[in-house]
C-alpha cells in the first residue's frame, strides 16, 4: 500500500499515513484535485498557512511503464486564485514511487524562516532539516550544494529565490535524469511561491536502498500489456522529431497555423523566425549539444536536450517549445542561443518561462525595452533575481505588469499568461484557456488549428473532449506519451485494470479525467469563480491574425457551455 | 577553422557528453528467474549470455531497465554525472546569489 507524507511547517513535524482507500487509482492532476477538495478551504489565502502544497506521482508511476513517472505539484494558485496543478518529469517521482510514497502534503507555514529541506533518506525515512545556508540561493547552485550535502544521485524538487520571495510566476524545479540539472519545471500558476510561503526550499529524495513493489492486481497481465505499449512507443518514436529535436521542432508548423504568438500576441508574422526554428535547434545541437535525452528514467521517447555555447559552457538544459514561443517569438527575439540563455536564467531563478516571456513582451509593448532585445530581456530577469523593486513587480506575472505599465492588450485568461498557442490559430485550445479550471494553460487541450467551416459549438465540443482526454493523461503519465498510446485506450484500460483491478474499460479511464475537472470546477466555484470568468481578452475578438486572416470569433455565451454537464453531475 | 581546432572542439564537447554508466548488481539480480529489463529494453542492449551480464554499446541510456527492474538491481554510476558537473562551466554572467537578503 502506498503511503502519504504530511509535512507541517507550523509544527515542524513530518508524519506518515497510509494512502486513503478512496484515492486508490488516482494520480497526478486528479489526486491533486481530490486532496485539495478534501483538505483546503477554497477561499483561503493562497500564500497563507491554510493553503497546502500537494506533490504526488502519477497513477502509473513505479509500475515500470515508460514515461509514467510524472510529478504533479498543486495548490490554490496565488496567480489565478483558483486550483492549480503543474507537472514535470525528472527523477523525483520515480524515487518517490520506489519508496512507496505516492503523496506529499506540505501544510502550515514558516515563511521567512529556515528555509527547510524535506528529506526522504535511502531507507524511506522522512524528516525536516534546516538549511539556512541555502537562503536566497538559486536552483543550479542549490542543487550542487544539496548534492555535496546528501551525495550524488539524489532527486531534488526545489525553488530559487523567486519562490522564497513568493513571486507569482515562481516554479518548482525538478532535477533531470542523467544530467541532474534542475531544468524540469512544474512551472505554472505560482506553485513555487506556495512552496516558498511554507518556508520549504527543497524536497530531497535519496534513491531507495530497497525498492518498494506496489501490489498489483495481475502482475503477469501488467507485464504483458506493458511490453506491448513499450513496443508501440519504441516503433513510433524511432525517427520522431521529438526525439531528434524535442518540442522545439514544432515552431515552424505552429507558425504556419498562426499559433506561435508574435510580439505580444499581435497576430503578425515574425521575420527571421527560422532563427528560432527546430531546424536551427538541430543545427546547434548537432555541433554542441545533445538531443534524445530522457528527462525521467525509463522514457523511450526521450525529448530532452542539452545545449552548450561555442566555448563549451552550458547554455541551457531542457529547452522547450513554449519557452521559444514566449521568450522568443512573442518578444520578437529570433536568436535561439539568446532564448536558451533566457531559459537558463529562468530555470536558475525558478520562474515559469511562459509567464516570464509574456511579461517581457508587455515591457516591450510599453516601450520599456526595445522589441527583440535579448540582452535587455535578460536584464529584466536579473532584476527579478536581484529583487529590485521593479524586479519584484515583474515577478507578479504578466497581468500585474501589464496593468502597472498601462498596457491595454494583456494576453491572459484567469489572470494567467497564455501559452504558445495564439487563440486565433488554435481555437480549441483557446476555448480551454477560457473554460478550463487551470486558466490559460495549453496542456489542458493542446491542439492544431481547425480546417474548414467548423461551428463555434463544434469547437467547444472538441475542446471539451480534449480537456477530458488530457485531464486523463495528467492522471496517468506524461501527456506526450499519448502521441503513441492515445489511440490504444483498450490497452491502457487493460494496463490500468491489471494494476488496480476492476474492469478493463476505456470509459473508466475517461472518468478519471471527468472527475478531475469536476473536482477542480467545484473548488473554483467555492473560491468565488463564476461563468463570467470564462472569457478571453477582448482584443482577440477585435484584431485579425495575419496568418489565419480571422479574429477569434467564439462568443462567450457559447464558450460557457463547454464543460456543462460535467460540473452539474453528482 | 582548421581541422585540428575543429576536432579539438568536437572532442571537448564529447567529454561533456559522457555516457551514463549502468551496471547490474549481481546480489540483487534474479536472472534467469526474472528478465523484465532485457524484455523491455527498446534496443536489446542487455546481454545475459555472458557473466556478469553486460550493457552493450547499443544502450541508449533511457533507463527503462532501471524502471522495470523489481529488485532495484540496475544501478547508475552517478559519479560520472558529478564528473560532468565538475567539468562544465556555467554561463559566465551567472548571477551570484546570497548577496541580497530582502525577504
Amino acid at each position: 500500500m502506498y503511503r502519504a507524507l504530511r509535512v507541517n511547517l507550523s509544527t515542524l513535524t513530518v508524519t506518515e499515513e497510509p494512502a486513503k482507500k478512496e484515492y486508490l487509482g488516482l494520480g497526478g492532476r486528479g489526486l491533486v484535485a481530490r486532496v485539495l477538495r478534501d483538505e483546503v478551504d477554497p477561499t483561503c489565502d493562497p500564500l497563507g498557512p491554510e493553503n497546502k502544497l500537494v506533490l504526488c506521482t502519477s497513477a502509473l508511476a513505479g509500475l515500470g511503464l515508460s514515461s509514467s513517472s510524472r510529478l504533479s505539484v498543486g495548490c490554490k494558485s496565488p496567480l489565478t486564485g483558483g486550483i492549480k496543478e503543474a507537472n514535470s518529469g525528472g527523477t523525483v517521482p520515480f524515487y518517490l514511487a520506489r519508496h512507496g510514497i505516492q503523496l506529499v502534503i506540505i501544510e502550515g507555514a514558516a515563511r521567512g524562516e529556515g528555509p527547510w529541506v524535506v528529506r526522504v533518506d535511502a531507507r524511506g525515512r522522512a524528516s525536516l532539516e534546516e538549511a539556512p545556508e541555502c537562503r536566497e540561493m538559486n536552483n543550479y547552485e542549490l542543487v550542487a550544494r544539496l548534492r555535496s550535502r546528501y551525495g550524488p544521485g539524489i532527486a531534488v524538487a526545489s525553488i530559487g529565490a523567486a519562490g522564497e520571495r513568493c513571486y507569482r510566476n515562481a516554479a518548482v524545479m525538478v532535477t533531470e535524469y542523467g544530467t541532474d540539472y534542475p531544468c524540469r519545471a512544474a512551472a505554472r500558476g505560482g506553485v513555487g511561491a506556495v512552496m516558498g510561503a511554507k518556508g520549504v526550499k527543497a524536497v530531497v529524495v535519496e534513491k531507495p536502498e530497497t525498492p518498494y513493489s506496489a501490489p498489483v492486481a495481475d502482475p503477469e497481465r501488467l507485464a504483458a500489456v506493458r511490453r506491448e505499449l513499450h513496443r508501440l512507443m519504441a516503433e513510433g518514436a524511432k525517427d520522431h522529431e521529438l526525439r531528434q529535436i524535442g518540442t522545439v521542432a514544432a515552431v515552424l508548423h505552429h507558425a504556419e497555423a498562426g499559433q506561435v504568438p508574435v510580439r505580444n500576441f499581435s497576430g503578425k508574422r515574425l521575420e527571421g523566425l527560422e532563427g528560432i526554428s527546430g531546424e536551427r535547434f538541430r543545427e546547434i545541437a548537432s555541433r554542441r549539444g545533445k538531443t534524445g535525452l530522457p528527462c525521467q528514467s525509463g522514457c523511450i521517447l526521450r525529448c530532452a536536450n542539452l545545449l552548450y555555447d561555442q566555448e563549451g559552457r552550458l547554455l541551457t538544459a531542457g529547452l522547450e517549445y513554449e519557452t521559444v514561443a514566449l521568450c522568443g517569438a512573442n518578444c520578437g527575439i529570433t536568436d535561439l542561443e539568446a532564448v536558451a540563455r533566457l531559459d537558463y536564467l529562468c530555470d536558475d531563478l525558478g520562474i515559469d518561462t511562459i509567464e516570464t516571456g509574456a511579461t517581457i513582451a508587455l515591457c516591450m509593448e510599453a516601450g520599456r525595452i526595445p522589441w527583440g532585445d535579448a540582452k535587455a530581456a535578460a536584464e529584466l530577469i536579473r532584476e527579478m533575481m536581484a529583487g529590485t523593486e521593479f524586479g519584484r513587480v515583474l515577478g507578479q506575472g504578466a497581468e500585474a505588469v501589464g496593468r502597472y505599465l498601462g498596457v491595454e492588450r494583456i494576453p491572459v485568461a484567469k489572470h494567467q499568461a497564455m501559452a504558445g498557442y495564439d487563440p486565433r490559430g488554435a481555437p480549441i485550445t483557446a476555448v480551454a484557456y477560457a473554460t478550463s479550471p487551470m486558466g490559460a494553460d495549453h496542456t489542458t487541450a493542446p491542439s492544431f488549428g481547425v480546417s474548414g467551416d467548423v461551428s463555434p459549438e463544434e469547437i467547444c465540443n472538441l475542446s471539451r473532449n480534449l480537456q477530458i482526454l488530457f485531464a486523463t493523461w495528467d492522471n496517468l503519465f506524461c501527456a506526450l506519451a499519448a502521441i503513441f498510446w492515445g489511440g490504444h485506450l483498450d490497452k491502457l484500460a487493460a494496463l490500468y485494470a491489471a494494476a488496480y483491478g476492476g474492469p478493463a474499460e476505456p470509459d473508466r479511464l475517461l472518468d478519471l479525467g471527468r472527475n478531475t475537472i469536476r473536482w477542480e470546477k467545484e473548488f473554483n466555484r467555492a473560491a468565488g469563480w463564476t461563468e463570467a470568468d470564462d472569457v478571453l481578452p477582448e482584443f482577440f475578438y477585435r484584431e485579425k491574425s495575419e496568418v489565419t486572416g480571422t479574429a477569434f470569433n467564439i462568443p462567450p455565451e457559447v464558450m460557457r457551455g463547454t464543460l456543462k454537464g460535467l460540473v452539474d453531475k453528482g | 577553422m582548421c581541422l585540428r581546432v575543429f576536432l579539438g572542439q568536437v572532442l571537448e564537447f564529447e567529454k561533456l557528453m559522457a555516457r551514463l554508466e549502468f551496471r547490474i548488481n549481481q546480489d540483487k539480480c534474479r536472472y534467469p528467474k526474472c528478465h523484465h529489463c532485457a524484455e523491455n529494453c527498446p534496443v536489446g542492449a542487455i546481454d545475459f549470455t555472458v557473466s556478469p551480464p553486460l550493457f552493450t554499446r547499443r544502450c541508449i541510456e533511457c533507463g527503462l531497465c532501471e524502471q522495470t527492474c523489481p529488485q532495484g538491481a540496475i544501478e547508475v554510476d552517478w559519479q560520472s554525472v558529478q564528473d560532468i558537473h565538475d567539468r562544465v562551466s556555467y554561463p559566465e554572467d551567472r548571477p551570484s546569489t546570497n548577496i541580497l537578503n530582502l525577504c
